[in-house]
């Protein structure tokens, strides 16, 4: 497969400290490619220097063939994208700034602008002045900028901050057409897990400026089907409750709550039964939520040799 | 070079959407509606002064005054203000109040040079007969009769030269030929009169015989003033463009106002400074530079475009306050006057230019200052990339500057001062010559320019270039 975007040894040193160390990356067409970490660990920078807004100190950077440095045109033309906020000039309407955009690149007609208006869904609003947009409106203003010039690498960074549920699920929808249907790359960098699972196909893991791992997302969801840990709320003591259970390892959280480590569905279902068998009045059972810290001490805890770089 | 040209295009776009570009401009017409509002103010204020009529009072008291001081010749004074009152002659500047003064000072003259015997019987005489008649035409009201005899008694005077009976006569021969009533607002009294006086003068210092320096300069100047003038009555050019005289008698016409209208450009500096201040400082403050440089265009093009934007902007922007000047000009003081040329000399020949051309000329001229000061805020704020800094350094450079240099060069007397940037920006004055400081040259100032704007335009783009905190 065709990569479009080539990350090859990318440095880059804040003053003495290194903010991005010996990355290394490669993205292909048709798939929606999460970058996730906490934040601090280096995506900006990253994504920063692919767009060449900063400078790199160290490796390579090739967008469809065309290195950054030598075929600086070429390659920019194939790439659009958000950096950080959608950035636009508030005091011009909508499109306005779609006009502004249009003309610093080749081959964006009128048509196409209308086109995009319409395929982020702004054609109510796009003749009103920025200043009077929503976040959310904002970032669909930037989707439409970014994808107007058919760019074959769409790099978007944090796209879901500030957005509603429904403008996330709507976004998602987007980027998910745009890589499925019109076979483009895209890159999403997040530090929330959740909407990596439901948005990407791939997810690079970074955390100090290195790539610790890179997943297809159905890998990442098999892995944590290991250990489960559930939280389990009882009507009456839970100390009681937990005694019950003797071959699992629990941990009592209050009188009321306690937690249990599980290694599948079915223990997790057996010892429902059992505590319901033993007239214990159950009132909720419910999986701890895996942060992103825990899938990171995983991952660089147990799978430490499969890191790349 | 299209996308270059589509990236001008978009900084022209940001300016002109913003609200705050047009208050500017509202600003600057506000500016050039209430220069030609005063002027016209002025105008009317001078058309319409109030001449009293109870000078006939101030004669009679200057009569009782003289009766009882009773002082050396105050007969004859008595005389002159019972002719005055007789006469009813006003003193506001009529032929009439001029011929009967020295008529009565010439009798004043007579009768005492009589008293001491330094003429005979005989002579006085016919002296007196000769100012009785004098001021018989003036109580007729015959100017040119009054005239023609002065011409006359110059022509016949001994003691006068042939040169100084020509100075003496000019303003006389001038109206008697052209048949000008003296007491009339025809335009061309105030240059007849000022022509008589230059070539007097003329013959005054050349009197002197060997002249120094500035004698000759004198004489350099007096010559070319007739020349000039000279030439507006041969070729009949009531107005002029380029020569401004503000005293309270000068007519206020459409070339005083366009003439004295340029100094004005400060506003346009100010907008100029504004814009080039935020130019760069602002993309950076929202963020949108990251907007501009995402897309496939080299840094230094989007940073020239910026460049290139401002200049533009710069002669724009003059251009209109030229013509917003030009049209309120007209609409208040009339269109009739804008073919007039302006005058300027060639060696010992007038020659015309369209005053028009000659009134744009020194907008552009006065430009060079903007130019400069805008390239400075543009510096600043590709360095800083802060407006509100970049503003406020320049205007302050702009309003401080000038000061600067004239006390260092007027008062502290350091030639050194010549070098800086604000001591060589104000082109008209470097060419006419009145320049604080002396023997300037276009050519070196041009030099002085064109270093600064190097080291400005250098440091906006090592700023823009370089820098990468985004």
């Amino acid at each position: 497969m065709e990569a479009v975007l080539q990350i090859q040894g990318l440095n880059k040193y804040f003053g003495r400290k290194k903010v991005v160390d010996n990355l290394n990356l490669e993205l292909y067409r048709g798939e929606v490619f999460g970058f996730l970490g906490p934040n601090g660990a280096g995506k900006t920078t990253t994504i920063k220097m692919v767009m060449s807004l900063l400078q790199r100190d160290g490796g390579k950077v090739i967008i469809n063939g065309f290195d950054i440095d030598k075929q600086f045109e070429k390659a920019m033309a194939c790439v659009g994208g958000i950096v950080e906020n959608p950035e636009t000039y508030h005091y011009m309407t909508g499109l306005q700034n779609l006009r502004q955009y249009a003309r610093m690149r080749s081959g964006v007609t009128e048509e196409r602008i209308r086109e995009v208006i319409r395929f982020v869904g702004l054609e109510n609003r796009i003749n009103e002045k920025v200043k009077k947009y929503s976040l959310g409106m904002k970032q669909r203003l930037g989707v439409a900028q970014s994808i107007m010039h058919h760019p074959d690498l769409l790099i978007l960074d944090e796209p879901t901050n500030g957005l509603d549920p429904s403008g996330i699920k709507e976004l998602r929808d987007l980027l998910k057409r745009l890589a499925h249907e019109e076979n483009i790359c895209v890159m999403v960098s997040s530090h929330l897990l959740s909407e990596m699972q439901l948005m990407c196909d791939r997810v690079g893991i970074i955390s100090n400026g290195s790539l610790v791992d890179i997943k297809n997302i159905s890998d990442l969801t098999s892995e944590t089907q290991g250990q489960r840990q559930f939280h389990i709320a009882v009507k009456g003591s839970a100390a009681n409750a937990m005694a019950l259970i003797d071959d699992r390892p629990t941990a009592l959280e209050d009188d009321r709550h306690f937690s249990v480590t599980v290694d599948s569905e079915d223990e997790i279902s057996d010892i429902i039964t059992l505590l319901a068998v033993n007239q214990v009045k159950l009132i909720t059972v419910t999986e701890a939520a895996r942060n992103l810290e825990e899938v990171f001490i995983e991952l660089t805890g147990t799978e430490g040799g499969h890191q790349i770089g | 070079m299209g996308k270059f040209f589509r990236l001008v295009q978009n900084e022209h776009i940001k300016i002109f959407t913003r609200i705050s570009t047009w208050v500017l401009i509202i600003l600057m017409a506000v500016v050039s509606i209430g220069f030609t509002g005063l002027m016209k103010l002025i105008e009317y204020q001078n058309n319409n002064v109030v001449y009293t009529d109870d000078y006939k009072e101030s004669y009679e008291r200057e009569i009782q005054y003289l009766k009882s001081d009773k002082s050396e010749g105050y007969e004859i004074q008595i005389e002159r203000y019972e002719f005055l009152i007789a006469q009813d002659i006003n003193p506001y500047g009529t032929w009439q109040y001029e011929a009967a003064s020295t008529q009565f000072d010439r009798k004043a003259s007579l009768l005492s040079q009589a008293e001491l015997g330094g003429i005979t019987e005989a002579e006085l005489e016919t002296g007196l007969k000769e100012i009785d008649a004098c001021l018989k035409q003036i109580a007729d009201k015959d100017w040119k009769g009054y005239y023609q005899r002065m011409i006359a008694e110059n022509n016949t005077d001994p003691t006068l030269s042939a040169a100084q009976k020509e100075a003496n006569n000019y303003y006389y021969s001038y109206l008697v030929q052209n048949n000008i009533d003296p007491d009339s607002k025809d335009w061309r009294i105030s240059l007849v009169d000022q022509i008589q006086s230059d070539k007097t003068s003329l013959l005054a210092i050349e009197q002197v015989g060997t002249l120094n320096g500035e004698q000759q300069e004198q004489a350099k100047g007096y010559q070319e003033r007739i020349l000039m003038n000279e030439h507006r009555l041969e070729h009949n050019l009531k107005a002029v463009a380029g020569q401004v005289s503000f005293d309270s008698y000068a007519e206020i016409d459409f070339w005083t106002v366009m003439g004295s209208s340029n100094v004005l450009i400060g506003v346009v500096s100010m907008i100029v400074i504004i814009m080039a201040g935020s130019s760069i400082a602002n993309e950076f403050s929202t963020g949108t530079i990251k907007f501009l440089l995402i897309n496939p265009v080299k840094r230094w093009k989007i940073f020239l475009s910026k460049y290139v934007t401002i200049i533009s902007m710069s002669v724009m922007l003059v251009l209109c306050f030229f013509f917003l000047n030009t049209f309120l000009s007209g609409i208040l003081f009339g269109f009739g006057d804008i073919a007039a040329p302006y005058l300027y000399l060639s060696g010992d020949t007038v020659r015309e230019l369209p005053g028009i051309l000659f009134t744009l000329w020194q907008y552009l001229i006065g430009s060079v200052n903007l130019i400069v000061m805008g390239t400075l805020a543009f510096a600043i704020s590709s360095l800083m990339r802060n407006s509100a800094v970049a503003i406020g350094i320049s205007v302050f450079a702009m309003l401080a500057g000038n000061t600067m240099v004239t006390f260092l060069g007027t008062i502290l007397q350091q030639d050194w001062a010549r070098f800086f940037i604000f001591a060589n920006t104000d082109l008209n004055a470097i060419m006419t010559g009145t320049s604080i400081f002396p023997n300037m040259t276009v050519g070196f100032s041009l030099c002085v320019i064109a270093v600064h704007m190097v080291i400005f335009f250098l440091t906006a783009w090592d700023g823009f270039m370089r820098r990468e905190s985004i």
